[in-house]
């Protein structure tokens, strides 16, 4: 055991984790433990206290209500991957998880609501719930919130989560038509992580149509925060989807970002985040419309 | 005599008996062994590169649960340094005198520190958690001595020095080859290339991290250790001597290991202390590192930076090598590292008939980890140079990079064959086996295809690279400690057979191969043999388990005890059917008169026999159980071909590796199989030199390839080692060239694809992009970095 000592708690319901957050100095969510277990280990978080949520039932599961996909937030990457509805509903969302490094064994145990409030730019579930238009449902001691997913991460690794809040869960609007998403991504080999992870939302009439109705693009891993590429979405959404098209719109996909924003690191610098951001648009943009035929323009 | 059990014996691909446990979750490695009432070890490591210090443990001491904390004036520094020293081969680099034994690592730091990591002392507490907790109460000042990280910051004028004894951070200079002869080659050539190489570091990372478990009876005074080694009785002699205690009453077993790749060759100076400390103590004690642990104190591998250069005649026949290396041996020099220099001269002509060869090597100290054997050792530096630079000078001078290996092969009837650099290749044919892996490629069509695609904006590439390896090291006398291969063979009353192997099991499949040679040569089924390895206990001698030696000394070994069994077993059938020995014939377990073969006795009525001792010759003791210390002749020397064919897009600098075609030759091959694993394992730290790995240091010093997932924001993201995910399809090939001098034929080749990996996907990628005329790459070869070099530098 190397990490420090700690009191751990278990939570019967979201009242109770709740009061468990507010009466310790220094508590922290466990759900998956993915992200937390490796920073307890190496001394670099030392809570006080952990709250153990996953014995809590309504923080999972995934349903449709009217209008709305709600994901519990102890959902995890497999059951969020293997779920028929939001194949059905939100394709994006499954697509983007299929993408998230790790293997079986990390997909059976992290959660989404996890990964969203650890917030690090190289995770994948952001740029797809900015696309999908998500909001994220947190709890605290004010009841609870909706915040949409472009407010709640505020930077890398920073959320407006407050240390008495957790996420409970994920929702998503439902959109009449035939929605498709797509997740292309350039890995960090060491970690799997995003250099630039394109989450691609788009909605057409019917499986035939290629009149896009709407399109929302989102990238992640490129800034602190997932960003929308309006551009792109822009030469898209009302038009007729054509090969040219597409590839013009992914040609465009820079022009409508903050380009000093674009993180300049180890795992890649701006200059080359940039040149990968137009074939990944592109191939998320093609995941997107699958094998619907686009013809040229006459 | 011609024994052989032709289900299981070898050249039979069956499955490994290791298997079952290895995947059903059965291992049990060091960490995963109950012990009741084991005190914990925290060793105090420095966080500096470069400093004096002191240390305050007062408050440590206090911490509730602290059994003890050792600091330099707590513990008894050995008189020998950890690993002890040992001197090489058999040509050594003239007039060059040894490294100073000042030069070798202690067990601890007393007053100065020389990398980050170094052991300052340790803590010993009754939980893990304690002790580690007791390490963050412990008060360390440094006085910052300037860091030298590089051997260019090592040996620039104002540079501190690491060691009073080489005020210059130079350990050792000199040179190996004919250099007049070399320097006059180049001088007649025609076509000359020179490539610079830096020193890419990269870390074995076997999968378990560093763990020892010692436990010590103060009434019998044994001291039993419980380690991570590839070497348990070579262990035990060296932590004999560094202890000062009597070797038999020490005694080393090695659970199931993850992993070695020549970083748990030697043992290291936590491994002497844990020893040390439970002896004090005198009770068990364990430490278990964390995977940062291992990573910052782990040797790593490679370090040779310089310059490399090859001459070639107007007609394509290669005239000499050269190379001026700077190796960076990090902050002591390893058990090996100074023999390694002299090996990699050894074959840095490769598979080719070169008349001159001279290289330079200048050992350098720097403020870094130790540098020694890693897989490859120092032919993957030697071999990944020779054979870039074939490729450049052969494009240089307008030719076919494949038709001048071909030019310059060895050929079959030059064996043995005597190097420019020394060495004495047992056997060979290169060109039988290049050709396969040609053929395999469609190799001109695939040239042609090459250049069609480039109209289109498509680049392909096609590397080569050829290698041997230095292969079950070796004769006796060759280095200065014991090299033979033990092999013990007991055959039990039943007919069931015991093999006591003084190798190292630790991942490579010795329960199957080690027992397929005893199914050979005793004609018995794999089922009844078990093999037992890993401990000093159970096993009488050993060498344990690296340079490629097991399938040729071990197996070797294990041939000869086998030979030595069937041979008296042949006199108690003689005695048994009435006839002499020299009319018994032995086949697939039964042995017969020549003449009258219906009156054949089993093996396993002989061993009953042997074993009764009341029917036998006169002259003849009971038992049928044979031990060899083998003693090769020379080492054996596998070779092959490596063809890669790679798709590099030029507007990200992404490539595919579209086709992978090993062509492999290690003598005769026990378990192919077992062999395809050795070869794509190799091939993945091989993929990962030439594309992913190279440890990192900050300018101070500190470490920065600790983890190998780093989600630290602004981080590499951590130290790549290529998973599936990074792995191409592979297609093995083989020839078989047997060994004239082992028992069976075989040769070792667990390095091949370490070795032959890195030239053949540089060769790819640097092919692909030719048209750019680009300057050499760099390896790890980043998709960042192909692309900066495209649209940086590219020219067209």
């Amino acid at each position: 055991m190397h990490t420090e000592q700690f009191s751990y708690h278990r939570a019967e319901s979201v009242e109770h984790a709740v009061e468990l957050l507010e009466t310790s100095d220094d508590a922290r969510i466990l759900a998956g433990g993915q992200g937390l277990i490796p920073l307890m280990k190496k001394r670099e978080l030392t809570p006080d206290a952990l709250v153990d949520i996953t014995q809590i039932d309504e923080l999972r599961g995934i349903e449709r209500t009217d209008d709305t996909i709600r994901i519990g937030g102890l959902s995890t990457h497999r059951e969020i991957a293997d779920s028929a509805l939001l194949k059905e509903t939100a394709p994006v969302i499954p697509r983007t998880v299929a993408h998230i490094t790790g293997g079986q064994q990390v997909h059976n145990v992290a959660t989404i609501g996890g990964n969203i409030a650890r917030a690090h730019p190289g995770y994948d579930y952001e740029g797809a719930l900015l696309s999908a238009g998500s909001q994220i449902v947190v709890s605290g001691p004010a009841g609870k919130q909706r915040v949409p997913v472009s407010e709640f991460v505020r930077g890398p690794c920073s959320t407006t989560l407050a240390e008495t809040q957790l996420v409970t869960s994920i929702e998503i609007p439902v959109l009449s038509g035939d929605r498709r998403g797509g997740y292309a991504k350039k890995k960090e080999p060491a970690s799997g992580n995003a250099i630039v992870g394109v989450a691609t939302d788009l909605l057409f009439d019917d499986d035939q149509s290629t009149l896009v109705k709407s399109a929302r693009i989102a990238v992640n891993g490129l800034q602190g925060c997932a960003v929308r590429l309006d551009a792109t979405e822009n030469k898209l959404e009302g038009k007729q989807l054509t090969p040219d098209r597409l590839e013009a719109a992914a040609g465009d996909a820079s022009s409508s970002l903050d380009s000093s924003a674009v993180l300049d690191n180890k795992k890649a610098s701006a200059e080359y985040r940039l040149c990968l951001l137009e074939p990944q648009v592109q191939k998320s943009i093609r995941q997107a419309v699958g094998e619907r035929t686009l013809y040229s323009q006459t | 005599m011609t024994p052989n059990h032709s289900d299981s014996g070898i050249g039979s691909s069956v499955s490994r008996k290791e298997d079952r446990k290895v995947l059903l979750g059965g291992s049990k490695g060091v960490d995963d062994i109950p012990l009741s009432d084991a005190l914990h070890i925290q060793f105090i490591r420095s966080e500096k590169a470069h400093a004096t210090f002191t240390v305050d443990a007062t408050d440590a001491r206090d911490v509730s649960g602290v059994v003890a904390v050792y600091t330099p004036d707590d513990i008894k520094q050995s008189e020998t340094t950890t690993p002890n020293p040992f001197t090489l081969f058999s040509a050594p680099m003239e007039g060059v005198p040894y490294p100073d034994d000042s030069l070798r690592q202690r067990s601890f730091a007393e007053d100065k520190v020389h990398y980050h990591g170094e052991i300052i002392g340790m803590v010993v507490a009754e939980t893990q958690r304690i002790a580690r907790d007791a390490l963050d109460e412990i008060t360390i000042e440094y006085d910052i001595i300037g860091p030298v990280v590089t051997p260019q910051e090592a040996t620039a004028d104002d540079a501190a020095a690491i060691h009073e004894s080489v005020p210059d951070n130079v350990a050792f200079e000199g040179g190996q080859g004919d250099r007049d002869l070399t320097d006059e080659q180049f001088e007649n050539a025609a076509y000359t290339v020179e490539l610079e190489k830096d020193a890419q570091r990269v870390s074995p990372t076997p999968l378990e991290p560093r763990a020892a478990i010692g436990q010590y009876d103060e009434a019998t005074e044994h001291l039993d250790i419980i380690a991570t080694t590839q070497i348990p009785h070579a262990y035990r002699r060296l932590l004999a001597q560094m202890l000062e205690h009597p070797e038999n009453k020490i005694d080393v077993t090695v659970p199931d290991m993850g992993g070695g790749f020549g970083a748990r060759q030697h043992p290291y100076p936590a491994d002497v202390l844990v020893g040390w400390c439970a002896v004090d103590l005198e009770r068990t004690v364990k430490w278990r590192s964390t995977r940062t642990e291992n990573q910052l104190v782990e040797n790593d591998g490679r370090g040779y930076e310089g310059t490399w250069e090859i001459a070639l005649s107007e007609q394509g026949d290669i005239l000499a090598v050269r190379a001026d290396i700077r190796y960076d041996l990090g902050a002591w020099i390893a058990r090996g590292a100074a023999s390694l220099a002299e090996a990699g001269n050894l074959l840095m002509t490769g598979l080719y008939d070169i008349p001159a060869a001279y290289s330079h090597v200048t050992g350098i100290v720097t403020n870094t980890a130790r540098i020694d054997a890693y897989r490859g050792v120092s032919a993957t530096p030697m071999l990944m140079m020779l054979e870039r630079l074939v490729s450049k000078v052969a494009k240089k001078a307008g030719m076919d990079p494949a038709a001048v290996r071909k030019r310059n092969f060895v050929d079959p009837d030059q064996f043995p064959y005597q190097t420019a650099g020394g060495a004495k290749y047992d056997s060979g044919d290169y060109e039988r086996n290049f050709d396969i892996g040609l053929d395999e490629l469609d190799y001109s069509s695939l040239r042609e295809r090459q250049e069609q695609l480039r109209e289109e904006g498509r680049y392909i590439g096609i590397g080569i690279s050829c290698w041997t390896e230095v292969a079950g090291l070796g004769p006796c006398g060759h280095i200065d400690v014991a090299t033979w291969g033990y092999g013990g063979v007991q055959v039990h009353p039943t007919g069931e057979v015991t093999v006591y192997a003084g190798s190292s099991n630790h991942g490579q499949g010795h329960e199957t191969s080690l027992g397929q040679v005893a199914s050979h040569e005793l004609g018995v089924p794999l089922d009844s043999v078990t093999v037992v390895e890993n401990s000093t206990k159970e096993v009488t001698e050993g060498v344990g388990t690296y340079a490629s030696r097991t399938a040729a000394l071990t197996g070797g070994a294990v041939a000869k005890s086998c030979r030595k069994i069937v041979q008296k077993g042949g006199k108690v059938a003689a005695h048994e059917t009435g006839v002499t020995p020299d009319v018994i014939e032995f086949d697939d377990g039964t042995y017969y008169p020549i003449d009258s073969p219906e009156d054949a006795v089993t093996f396993s009525e002989v061993a009953r026999q042997v074993h009764m001792g009341a029917d036998i010759p006169e002259e003849m003791e009971p038992g049928l159980e044979e031990q060899t210390y083998y003693d090769p002749e020379n080492c054996t020397w596998p070779f092959g071909t490596h063809m890669v064919v790679v798709e590099v897009d030029p507007d990200t600098g992404e490539y595919d590796i579209d086709q992978y075609v090993a062509t492999e030759d290690c003598g005769v091959q026990i378990n192919p199989t077992i062999v395809e694993g050795q070869i794509v394992g190799g091939i993945a730290q091989g993929l990962g030199q030439a594309l992913y790995e190279e440890v990192e240091y900050a300018d101070d010093g500190t470490h920065l390839s600790a983890p190998l997932r780093d989600e630290t924001l602004g981080s590499n993201g951590g130290y790549t080692v290529p998973k599936a995910e990074h792995m191409p399809d592979i297609t093995i090939k083989s020839t078989t060239t047997p060994s004239p001098h082992t028992p069976h034929g075989a040769k070792g080749m667990g390095e091949s694809g370490t070795v032959a990996a890195p030239g053949a996907i540089v060769n790819a990628i640097e092919d692909a992009i030719e048209p750019f005329d680009i300057d050499p790459m760099t390896p790890p070869i980043t998709p960042e970095k192909v692309w900066m070099a495209i649209n940086r530098e590219g020219k067209e």
